[in-house]
């Protein structure tokens, strides 16, 4: 038995982390009762693209400002073939998927030859192509977006026409999604990024072919980026430029840092405020934009590492691992 | 003894200053070969050379009797050349029995795998521990890295490297910057090391180079001046004016 071999604080945290994992399931199955559906539906599919964005930018270590060519483009993609090819639910959100893994490879194989800021710059000036790209291409409609996308069922067996069917397809996709994140950063490859995002020259020196490695998470958060922008045409009937555009790239960056860098529920929580902050302070005088900088100022001057690191630097670092406890600054 | 290592007439520009100029360099199988020379002599461009950090700009190096200048530093590593660093390298978020792993995941062809849990790393513990034992650091083998002294980072260093099982271990100053007490530590531990494969170290320290070495090469302003051994390189008087200063007995 792996559970046998445990200390008795590791043991302690994976009990915490099973209690939050059932107590997280149990508030998805009666968030909608309380909270409007297609709000919720938006957070989740913003979670997702931030936790994607988190694999790269948090496990991977690089900071990547182009992922709104594979969430927006993804929703093009998934809004054109239910659209105009008459796709299902299940094969739209497939071929937005595979569209986003394409464009990740190509745009990370050319990328992660660059380190920090050039290649956070190579990112948004491939990114920025992929956009004027999009904004030429008829099947875009350019400004006035893929709009009146249908909502089909799902595999032909469940309806997605109400919201609240809606609504729990939604989370089974989103969940698909952390699961796989789950499983990538808690693996063998996970602790090669993270040896690699520590020290690429020992890894080089150590027979890792760091490129590789990171051109891998690169794509896979490239299409879970896709799935999420895919996702999103499914809650919301229209694919448009705004999702392609270099902003969208610097909000999922934004969602990610607030809620915290390098932890697995920091960007949904991160994405979370941001919506919410953007839902409630729309109607007021101030422009939102105002209320997330200040956000941002706050979080950077007072807790640096995000909302969820910072809960983890309070825990007990018996309960955390090597990683966790080099970030939460424990000695 | 066969040639395991070898350059051919190796050098390396920088913007146009050679660093490393037309260096011949034959490392013997089994032998602890060092490197030696002033700063600025070129010792760790050509560590880097021979372990396809840097790339060549002329000239051929060959390990095994194979032409590996085309190769990169991963490629070098997985056919058994492996180094250390002048400043001590490791993964300091990681524990120091998380950091042996690392290289043995890799060895072991287990790196890629993203479909499996993390927990099957475990298998690599047992070996892991071995090599930390062997460095003096099993009581320490659940603590982060950055917890630990200088000594026992550079002592982790060459367990991280004898995870890999390399033929040649390339080691770059292993007792620089290291405290008085932990130097003899450090020197016997590379004689353990080189019982069962070759090792090439630079260093600076003449009497741990007398102590260990069986062959010396001089390197002064990236080329080599003299090779041979330690008594043979301390009676050039060509190297004594040019490496360690007129007048200076060794």
């Amino acid at each position: 038995m792996v559970s046998a071999s445990l200390s008795l604080p590791l043991q302690r945290r994976r009990n915490l982390n099973i209690i939050l994992l059932l107590a997280g399931l149990a508030l998805l199955a009666v968030a909608p009762l309380f909270l409007y559906p297609v709000f919720l539906m938006k957070l989740l599919c913003f979670g997702l693209f931030a936790s994607a964005l988190n694999l790269v930018l948090g496990y991977g270590g690089m900071v990547a400002f182009g992922h709104a060519t594979f969430f927006g483009g993804a929703a093009y993609v998934t809004a054109h073939a239910l659209k105009e090819w008459g796709f299902g639910a299940g094969s739209g959100l497939l071929i937005g998927v595979a569209f986003a893994l394409v464009t990740g490879f190509l745009m990370g194989i050319i990328a992660i030859r660059r380190q920090g800021f050039y290649f956070a710059m190579t990112t948004l000036a491939l990114s920025q192509m992929a956009y004027f790209a999009f904004f030429q291409a008829p099947f875009t409609h350019a400004e006035d977006g893929i709009q009146r996308v249908p909502r089909p069922d799902f595999l032909g067996l469940v309806s997605l026409a109400d919201n609240m069917s809606l609504y729990y397809f939604v989370v089974a996709v989103f969940l698909i999604g952390m699961a796989v994140i789950w499983r990538v950063i808690h693996s063998p490859f996970g602790a090669s990024l993270t040896a690699i995002r520590e020290n690429e020259q020992r890894a080089l020196s150590l027979g890792y072919h760091t490129n590789r490695y990171k051109l891998t998470v690169f794509v896979i958060s490239a299409a879970l980026s896709g799935l999420a922008g895919s996702l999103k045409v499914l809650v919301f009937p229209i694919a448009t430029l705004t999702d392609v555009a270099w902003q969208m790239s610097g909000e999922v960056i934004l969602m990610t840092l607030l809620g915290g860098v390098g932890t697995f529920l920091g960007p949904v929580i991160g994405a979370a405020l941001v919506l919410t902050i953007q839902n409630y302070m729309a109607s007021t005088a101030v422009p939102v934009t105002i209320f997330i900088g200040l956000a941002f100022i706050i979080c950077v001057m007072l807790f640096r590492k995000g909302i969820v690191g910072e809960i983890i630097a309070v825990l007990p670092s018996s309960w955390l691992n090597g990683s966790e406890r080099q970030k939460a600054g424990h000695q | 003894m066969s040639i395991v290592l070898e350059a051919r007439q190796v050098s390396k520009s920088f913007g146009g200053f050679f660093a490393v100029k037309g260096v011949d360099l034959k490392v013997r199988e089994g032998s602890i070969h060092a490197l030696i020379g002033p700063n600025g002599a070129g010792k760790t461009t050509m560590f880097g050379l021979l372990t396809r950090f840097h790339s060549t700009t002329s000239g051929s190096i060959f390990l095994k009797g194979e032409d590996i200048t085309g190769k990169g530093p991963a490629d070098v590593a997985l056919r058994g050349l492996c180094r250390s660093f002048q400043i001590s390298s490791i993964f300091p978020g990681l524990t120091l029995r998380e950091n042996v792993r690392v290289a043995l995941q890799r060895r072991h062809g287990s790196s890629h795998q993203f479909w499996q849990p993390s927990r099957v790393l475990r298998r690599f513990d047992d070996e892991a521990d071995q090599l930390l034992h062997r460095v003096g650091l099993t009581p320490l083998a659940d603590r982060l890295c950055s917890e630990v002294s200088y000594g026992r980072k550079r002592a982790l260093e060459i367990a991280t490297t004898l995870a890999m099982e390399p033929k040649v271990l390339l080691l770059d100053e292993p007792i620089a910057g290291m405290a008085a007490g932990d130097i003899p530590m450090i020197v016997e531990l590379i004689r353990s090391v080189a019982k069962d494969r070759t090792v090439v170290m630079v260093e600076h320290n003449l009497s741990v180079v007398e102590s260990l070495c069986d062959r010396v090469t001089v390197l002064v302003r990236g080329e080599v001046m003299a090779e041979g051994s330690y008594s043979e390189i301390r009676d050039n008087a060509a190297v004594r004016q040019a490496y360690i200063g007129a007048g200076y007995e060794v």
